[in-house]
């Protein structure tokens, strides 16, 4: 049977529309999407790549592009504060990743046991995932605040420091204060998923286990773990893909600083591209940035397929 | 055969598209006519100019007075101060013509200027503007010889003490760390800077200044902080912090004057430089604890009596403009003596014009406006280059690393001279 159908009593191109085969016709209806997209993600990728291989001047007002080919990427090899940005965006990263995935894990499996829980705290759980990257830097850095912050009042109630602390503004804690403003924000997230994981475990396996004589601990290693395995690989991934591109919270937080020491790649990206005007360079940052968590959306893509 | 709600929604989907095509046609004929109708009987009521600033009450009043001597409507956008230069930036990049005012400092005038961004005002600026408008302040907003800004205030630092805590304020340096080291009250900080973020040059071009040191070879294009009186302002700086102790903790988490005013208003800082915003602020009964107890004085000096640091504000026109007219009628009116003035009593910022910063009601309302022909004698002035932001993030970078003890003060200005000289091409 063809695809093709004619419906008679229609003439001219209003015909030809009408004769047009579903895919065809799908076609047609997406290609508004399609054109929105490629305004709004390829063409800027493009451009953004284009300038990764150039150097821009202003003359007048008006950008000049020189090709130079590799030169913005073998800068990133000369870049002696390069060395430096890598460190923090791998520190955070894993240590983001980590924190979450571990914190999560704990208050998923509290909830599942019901040791607290309930539908009401599982919607209020999800506040801190809701907020914006910007409310959420602009929350802790009052409550990081060196001179009236909580958190120096609630430590100083607790006899855990002796004076306020400029958390954000010491080299020594400034890192350790962002990660675990990003981890709040990220935990429910991760704990809901993995509470979601953890509901469909059959529980005839923990039956058996404990007819077997396994304790808790050992339910957990062999039954739980196991089973979250796929789940767990996905969130990691997830969360990596997330960590590497982070770049609001650090920006409202600490801009990077102090001496370098919370200058992810993101942040470095924006500081070189519209603070140091370097574009070029800028681009070619942001693209190696892309490169990293497109290695992470691979990964994400096979886990998902043997998931399946 | 096709079903017949298939070839109804494609029908749809036509029809929606031609109505938004039309839609789109009917648009752009209205504005087209409406722009016409605007230019032919020079109706200002269609006429509307969009200014980006600071999101305070004063600025939108102005605005409103602005409209209603002109016509001219605004289209006023705000964005805190820290984010201004890089979302005006980003603006040029893409050579938007979306703004047709901005503010810009000293340093800013510069790079915009340098890079074509900013229309040249020589032919707009009257005689009458080059006689009231403070010469250092034009200055400030001009490039190679062009003025690229109209200035409407100083942002100059002075010295606020804590008077119930100090009775004569410090005249140098030296005398800072004795007078700093008397006062036993064990809550308050005796002195604070804003080292924070990328800030701390600021406070370090002070203290040169006051060695008798500069910052720049403007004739050869070089640094010149590196030097014996570079050296020993560093040095100074983080003797104060490390080896004298008489520092606020939080001088390291300031990345502006108004956060280091907020805490001084709590009554935990003795002794400050800071902007003119501090005397109101301090005697603000609802917010401050130090209400009658902050009084002003010379920055204390060394090799020189004072020097000081202090952005000049001043409004230009992208040159992306397309309505560059109107919006040289915007900054004519708010640089004039009346609006300087009342921007002055509304929020305290130094008048560009030579004789509104000597009106009698400013003199009354800000007793500390009396110290600053004296202040103004000295050098305040940013550092401008092309690449400013670049070189000053470099050198603060540094400076907080030899302030916080992390490198020597030698070492921080070396490294920080021979990044800054691979940055503009010298060697």
């Amino acid at each position: 049977m063809s695809k093709h159908r004619k419906t008679p009593g229609h003439t001219g191109w209003l015909s030809r529309f009408d004769r047009m085969s579903d895919s065809a016709a799908a076609g047609v209806y997406l290609t508004p999407t399609l054109i929105l997209l490629a305004m709004t993600i390829l063409f800027p990728m493009a451009y953004a790549l284009f300038l990764s291989f150039a150097k821009m001047d202003f003359v007048s007002g008006r950008a000049h592009f020189t090709f130079i080919g590799l030169d913005n990427y073998a800068k990133m090899l000369q870049d002696l504060r390069i060395p430096n940005v890598l460190l923090q965006t791998f520190t955070f990263t894993a240590a983001k990743v980590i924190g979450t995935l571990i914190i999560a894990f704990g208050i998923a499996l509290t909830i599942f046991h019901g040791i607290w829980g309930g539908e009401f705290f599982k919607k209020v759980f999800l506040i801190p995932w809701a907020l914006s990257n910007v409310v959420n830097g602009l929350m802790w850095k009052w409550m990081y605040n060196g001179n009236n912050g909580i958190i120096n009042e609630l430590m100083m109630r607790l006899g855990l420091i002796d004076e306020y602390k400029s958390w954000l503004a010491e080299s020594t804690t400034a890192l350790g204060a962002v990660i675990l403003a990003d981890i709040w924000k990220s935990v429910p997230f991760a704990a809901l998923i993995l509470l979601a994981g953890m509901q469909t475990i059959s529980k005839e396996l923990y039956d058996a286990g404990q007819v077997d004589g396994a304790g808790t601990i050992q339910r957990f290693f062999h039954i739980t773990l196991p089973s979250l395995k796929p789940v767990l690989m996905v969130l990691f991934v997830m969360e990596t893909m997330w960590a590497l591109r982070a770049f609001d919270l650090i920006w409202v937080l600490t801009q990077g600083g102090p001496l370098d020491k919370t200058m992810v790649l993101n942040v470095y990206a924006y500081e070189q591209a519209f603070r140091n005007f370097d574009m070029g360079y800028g681009s070619a940052l942001a693209f190696f940035i892309t490169i990293c968590t497109l290695i992470f959306t691979v990964v994400y893509l096979k886990t998902i397929g043997k998931n399946e | 055969m096709e079903k017949k709600h298939v070839k109804w929604m494609k029908m749809g989907v036509i029809a929606a598209l031609l109505v938004s095509m039309l839609a789109a046609c009917g648009t752009s004929a209205d504005k087209g006519g409406q722009a016409a109708e605007g230019t032919g009987k020079d109706n200002n009521e269609n006429k509307e100019i969009t200014v980006l600033y600071l999101d305070e009450p004063f600025w939108k009043q102005q605005n409103e007075e602005f409209t209603a001597a002109t016509g001219i409507k605004v289209k006023y956008e705000t964005v805190p101060f820290m984010q201004l230069h890089d979302k005006v930036f980003v603006s040029f990049m893409a050579n938007s013509s979306e703004y047709d005012v901005v503010h810009v400092r000293d340093d800013w005038a510069t790079e915009f200027a340098s890079k074509g961004f900013l229309e040249p005002l020589d032919s707009y600026i009257t005689d009458d503007m080059k006689t009231r408008l403070n010469p250092q302040t034009m200055e400030a907003m001009s490039y190679q010889g062009k003025q690229y800004a109209i200035p409407r205030y100083v942002w100059l630092w002075q010295f606020y003490y804590n008077k119930t805590l100090i009775k004569d304020p410090p005249k140098t340096w030296d005398e800072l760390i004795t007078v700093a080291k008397e006062i036993k009250d064990d809550k308050v900080s005796p002195y604070a800077e804003t080292w924070g973020g990328i800030v701390s040059y600021s406070s370090f071009i002070v203290h040169l200044r006051s060695n008798g040191g500069e910052f720049w070879d403007y004739e050869n294009n070089r640094p010149t902080f590196n030097s014996p009186e570079g050296v020993a302002a560093l040095q100074f700086m983080a003797d104060m912090n490390l080896k004298h102790n008489i520092m606020s903790p939080l001088s390291k988490e300031f990345t502006s004057s108004g956060a280091m005013t907020e805490v001084l208003t709590q009554g935990a800082i003795a002794m400050n430089m800071n902007t003119p915003q501090t005397l109101p602020m301090a005697n603000d009964e609802d917010k401050s604890k130090v209400v009658g107890q902050m009084d002003v004085a010379l920055i204390p000096g060394g090799k020189l009596k004072t020097a000081s640091y202090g952005e000049t504000g001043g409004l230009a026109i992208p040159a992306a403009s397309k309505n560059k007219e109107w919006a040289m009628e915007y900054i004519k009116f708010v640089t004039n003596a009346d609006q300087q003035k009342k921007m002055s009593l509304a929020n305290g910022k130094i008048p560009s014009d030579v004789e509104v910063v000597k009106d009698a009601d400013l003199l009354a309302k800000y007793p500390h406006y009396a110290l600053l022909p004296e202040q103004m004698q000295y050098p305040f002035g940013l550092f401008r280059h092309e690449d400013a932001t670049k070189i000053t993030d470099e050198l603060s970078r540094n400076i907080l690393a030899a302030v916080l003890g992390k490198v020597t003060p030698e070492q921080a200005l070396q490294d920080a001279e021979t990044k800054i000289l691979a940055m503009i091409g010298q060697k």
